[in-house]
């Protein structure tokens, strides 16, 4: 790796993550000086006040500018989202569990300044206030959940980079103008119309403002500069900011700074979470290729210059609250950049710049960005083997996705037939049309499982005796499985009603205090049609909510049959007393339902069949219903560690976990330790699932040891292993390779790693069936270089 | 791999000692034993102990799987299934997505798989009527007939030669090596793809005099090439588990560097290579 590259990690990992008011700060002021405003220009104007404003720099050996906030890794904050929970928790910051940030007695003041002004203005505060007391009293009781959306702007989204690359702002900026002109006075969205215009307008020159103080800070330290080399870069730095965002990229070089600009842009105008950046070897290639034909570009500098993108972009962080951190953990914040895939004539669409996404995150290898990969029939060679080094190398963030089967479930979402080919991914596996989308991916979440527990006890909490969901009858009194399922889907649809009318209630506040006349530049249509992205400006607008736990329902489902009403070995309220009890004294029947009923992840139908079950009711249960936005509802089945604080409100399940421990994991992984055929089994089983309906995807986490990698072919077997798993239906797989920290707690919790297998010489076993010597013998060469 | 029971040699390395003995046995992992009671309650010839100690006593244990049947914490269990060929083919077909991706397919194994011919006949028509690949990886240690009626449906053979001196081989294995390294030139001839692999085993082999011997075998038989697979023990807990004291060189493994050193500066024509 070069210096700079070196240097650049060095200056990132020497940096705090740390807070920093000035946002906050400048907001508040702008806010303060424009109370008069419409809420669109309010919020352009803040927007302005922030990019005049605030601390800029040029870092050493940058030659992607921008800033986040005032210092490497220091992270702005958005009181005009949430007010209450920063005055409350800024004293934790510091201090807490997970995703700590340094914050100073001085900033503090600062911010309860700030907070101050925010005080019943926030957004979380007035939203909160439209939702009526019956719907907070069942909200309550955390079977589902949405904090996300009720304090952050929605995010989850891509820009149409294809087109603001080859644009430019001030076309834009010119279109709006022109809109804005041909406005009628006489019709009554008149002064809603002109608003929206006017803050696009002020939230573009906002941005064009902000990029030619990086253009006059380069210019200014070229002259200083005694390294000519620097010195030539600096310049070339203050000229592509000059040019970018407001005319068309004229390089790749540009293109990339562009895109940086646009990525901060909507980061420090709202605080939404997976900003992402699309399929990036379809919009960035042709600058790469023309740089190239014209001997301006070779790969190594083309590499490089990625890899400094990389750096920016890993530079952005936000600051969560104490509960969100708790689903949400570390500094990924589904900063996603897709490749692969076709392009409209159905080609395959590998490129250059494909490889170079792929190579660079190998040589930087930070959290952020996330990379998808689109798999395909006809998925080159090339690209597969590449992957596969990014695999091995331990980069945990690739991910792949099975591009047939996700056109598939498009369709089922309506997306038209021109758009089906161009979609990319956003944090988790939600896949939305390239700059078209305005997704609410991630909005909010169902605990499936605890649906189950009150299907189980006629409505009520097992922990707590309280009444949350509807009665749907005493347990002990069925006498099928399928009046057990009936329960549960009760269960579903009242919550999952609950989790609709509430998501309905937030999209509905943002439509009144919140616009994003930033996003909505760069999502289409939103300027055709005057309708800002909050409004359903965007062609494509949904909402996903998340399901929690199916494979435990699936599995719990499963050993109720087998054991309850196929052969009647346990009575009902055996298992509910059991349940009730968490098992005490109970341990033989717990370890009966748990190894000896089949269980989802082992390629066995009726097993896999119940998971199925599971997932279609809470597909059901949003299907045909729609959002504030004009559009509908989709499922997605994934999550990142919301199983954990989710099993810890749910009581002791039939399939033999106990109360309060995690949910399976993923989305649609195999409890831990319930996988006992191997890999292929689990990817059979995943297949099976009704993938197509949950529209914004499912995940499922494969752990990797890294001998599987030794060997002559092993990595071409690899790449044909990941073609097998789109062939049998899994919509996204993420690897792990196992670490040697993963194997110590493998040993000190075998039950959650029984699938992990090892290979030596031509033998394979499975990891926490080996001795502890041989076990440690294996963590100790339990590195990359080792194997 | 589907492992055969049953085998004509006794490697004291042996990695699969559960699958040594034609008849059942029972495999018993204390550390999850909960002392419930429940097998206690179901052995036939009270090889369980007591309440206090609950064990597994070989001296009367038959194998016959009461008490695993009744251990739901799978403390007590048996790792072998008797299975028809069309039910252990269903189990192969499951995999079949993943076979033509990867050319892969079935590989057989043990124990030594060519001891049951008759059933693997039967599996490999059966392989062969659905175009799934297969391979047998062998310790050879059988009549040529048994090779002879398995022939015609093996695309590849796994062959170990562990050792090229008889005596020595018998010492350490229990049997000679001359049928071994007769049926592997026989296989040859016949035109059979052919994967010498040699556990390399201190005290037994790790000397460049015996792994010569084994290239310059190979080498004149006519074998694809030669695999050697450094020792290791990773066997050891199922040796624990059947109850059985696991042969022990007082080596815990060899690394492969220490086999490539070994093997460095014989002079040979084939292919080898070491795994690791």
């Amino acid at each position: 790796m070069k210096d700079r590259i070196t240097e650049l990690k060095n200056t990132f990992f020497s940096a705090t993550r740390a807070a920093d008011t000035e946002r906050a700060v400048l907001v508040t002021e702008s806010y303060r000086m424009h109370e008069n405003q419409s809420e669109p220009v309010k919020k352009a104007l803040a927007l302005r006040h922030v990019m005049e404003n605030m601390t800029i720099a040029i870092h050493e050996n940058e030659l992607i500018v921008g800033c986040h906030a005032q210092k490497v890794r220091s992270t702005p904050l958005f009181p005009e989202y949430a007010a209450g929970w920063i005055s409350r928790q800024m004293d934790d910051f510091a201090t807490r569990l997970g995703d700590r940030f340094a914050i100073t007695e001085e900033q503090k003041a600062t911010l309860r300044e700030c907070l101050k002004y925010w005080e019943g203005r926030a957004l979380d505060e007035r939203v909160e206030a439209c939702i009526p007391p019956e719907l907070q009293k069942i909200l309550d009781f955390g079977v589902v959940y949405n904090a996300s959306y009720a304090s952050k702007s929605p995010g989850h989204l891509v820009p149409a980079y294809e087109y603001l690359l080859n644009t430019g702002f001030d076309r834009m900026i010119e279109r709006c103008q022109k809109k804005l002109a041909a406005l009628d006075m006489e019709k009554d969205d008149y002064v809603e119309k002109r608003e929206f215009y006017l803050a696009a307008v002020e939230a573009m020159k906002a941005v064009v403002l902000y990029a030619h103080r990086f253009a006059a800070l380069a210019r200014e330290m070229a002259e200083d500069e005694k390294d000519a080399e620097r010195k030539k870069e600096l310049l070339q730095i203050a000229e592509n900011c000059t040019n970018v965002p407001a005319k068309p990229a004229g390089s790749y070089w540009e293109a990339l700074q562009f895109l940086y600009f646009i990525q901060l842009s909507i980061q420090l105008e709202g605080n939404g979470l997976a900003i992402s950046i699309g399929r990036m070897d379809k919009f960035l290639y042709p600058f790469y290729e023309a740089d190239e034909k014209a001997g301006k570009l070779n790969h190594a500098e083309a590499l490089e210059l990625m890899e400094c993108l990389y750096l920016k972009l890993a530079e952005i962080d936000k600051i969560s609250s104490n509960e969100s951190t708790k689903v949400n953990t570390g500094p990924a914040h589904g900063q996603t950049i897709t490749i692969g895939g076709t392009l409209a004539d159905g080609s395959n669409i590998t490129n250059e710049v494909s490889l170079i996404v792929l190579e660079a995150d190998r040589r930087v290898a930070l959290a952020q960005p996330d990379i998808a990969v689109r798999i395909h029939k006809n998925t080159s060679q090339r690209l597969i083997d590449e992957v596969t080094e990014n695999v091995k190398m331990d980069l945990n963030k690739v991910k792949i996705y099975n591009d047939e089967l996700i056109t598939e479930a498009l369709k089922l979402l309506d997306v038209k037939d021109e758009d089906l080919y161009n979609f990319s991914f956003l944090g988790c596996s939600e896949p939305v049309i390239d700059g078209k989308t305005n997704s609410w991916g991630n909005s909010g979440h169902i605990n499936l499982s605890k649906c189950l527990e009150l299907a189980l006890n006629d409505g009520k909490c097992m922990l707590t005796g309280q009444q949350m969901g509807p009665h749907t009858g005493d347990a002990a009194s069925f006498t099928t499985i399928e009046q057990v399922k009936e329960a549960y889907r009760e269960q579903v649809n009242y919550f999952t009603d609950v989790l609709i009318k509430y998501d309905r209630v937030l999209d509905m506040g943002h439509k009144m205090y919140l616009r994003l006349p930033f996003c909505s530049c760069v999502t289409e249509d939103c300027i055709e049609r005057g309708e800002d992205f909050e409004i359903g400006g965007a062609v494509y607008n949904y909402t996903s909510s998340l399901g929690v736990g199916p494979i435990t329902v699936g599995d719990s489902l499963m050993a109720l049959k087998k054991f309850v009403f196929d052969e009647k070995t346990l009575s009902m309220s055996e298992v509910l007393e059991a349940l009730r009890t968490d098992f005490e004294g109970r341990e033989p029947l717990r370890l009966m339902l748990k190894n000896r009923a089949p269980k989802y992840g082992n390629d066995i139908d009726e097993a896999d069949e119940m998971s199925t079950f599971a997932i279609s009711v809470f597909c059901d249960a949003l299907e045909g219903r729609k959002n504030a936005r004009g559009g509908g509802f989709t499922a997605g089945i994934y999550y990142m560690t919301a199983n954990v604080p989710n099993g810890q409100k749910t009581a002791a399940t039939p399939n033999g976990r106990h109360a309060r421990e995690p949910l399976n994991d993923g989305g649609v992984s195999p409890t831990h330790g319930d996988d006992k055929m191997g890999a292929t089994a689990i990817f059979k089983s995943a297949g099976k699932l009704c993938n197509v309906r949950a529209g914004h995807g499912s995940v499922l986490n494969q752990l990797l040891h890294p001998s599987i990698f030794k060997g002559e072919g092993c990595d071409r077997v690899f790449g044909e292993y990941m073609r097998s798993i789109c062939d049998c239906g899994v919509w996204e797989t993420q690897f792990n390779v196992v670490t040697k920290e993963d194997l110590l707690r493998a040993q000190a919790h075998p039950d959650e790693y029984r699938g992990l297998v090892v290979r030596v010489a031509g033998y394979s076993a499975f990891f926490t069936a080996l001795g502890k010597e041989v076990q440690d013998d294996i963590i100790d060469r339990t590195s990359l270089t080792q194997f | 791999m589907v492992f055969l029971k049953g085998c004509t040699l006794r490697c004291r390395w042996c990695c699969n000692p559960e699958a040594m003995l034609p008849e059942l046995v029972l495999m018993f992992n204390p550390a999850l034993c909960i002392g419930c009671g429940a097998c206690l309650a179901v052995c036939p010839v009270h090889a369980s102990g007591t309440v206090d100690k609950i064990v597994v006593d070989r001296t009367r244990c038959t194998g016959c799987g009461a008490c695993a049947e009744v251990c739901f914490a799978e403390a007590k269990y048996r790792m072998e299934r008797e299975m028809e060929a069309e039910e252990l083919m269903e189990e192969i077909r499951k995999d079949r997505t993943f076979y033509g991706r990867t050319h892969g397919g079935v590989t057989f194994s043990g124990g030594e798989a060519l001891l049951q011919p008759a059933f693997l006949g039967e599996m490999l028509t059966l392989c062969r009527k659905e175009g799934i690949g297969t391979a047998v990886e062998t310790c050879e240690n059988v009549p040529w007939e048994n090779f002879e009626r398995t022939l015609f449906g093996m695309d590849e053979y796994l062959y170990d030669i562990k050792h090229t001196d008889s005596a020595r081989h018998r010492e350490y294995t229990g049997s000679g090596c001359e049928r071994i390294m007769e049926n592997c030139r026989k296989l040859i001839s016949c035109g059979k793809r052919v994967v010498v692999r040699t556990p390399v085993i201190p005290e037994f082999n790790f000397d460049r005099q015996s792994l010569a011997g084994i290239l310059r075998f190979a080498e004149e038989a006519g074998a694809e090439e030669v695999n050697f697979l450094p020792y290791h023990r990773y066997a050891a807990n199922k040796y624990l588990y059947l109850g059985r004291e696991y042969w022990n060189p007082g080596i815990n493994k060899l690394e492969r560097a220490q086999v490539e050193e070994c093997l460095s500066g014989i002079k040979t024509t084939i292919r080898f290579r070491v795994d690791g």
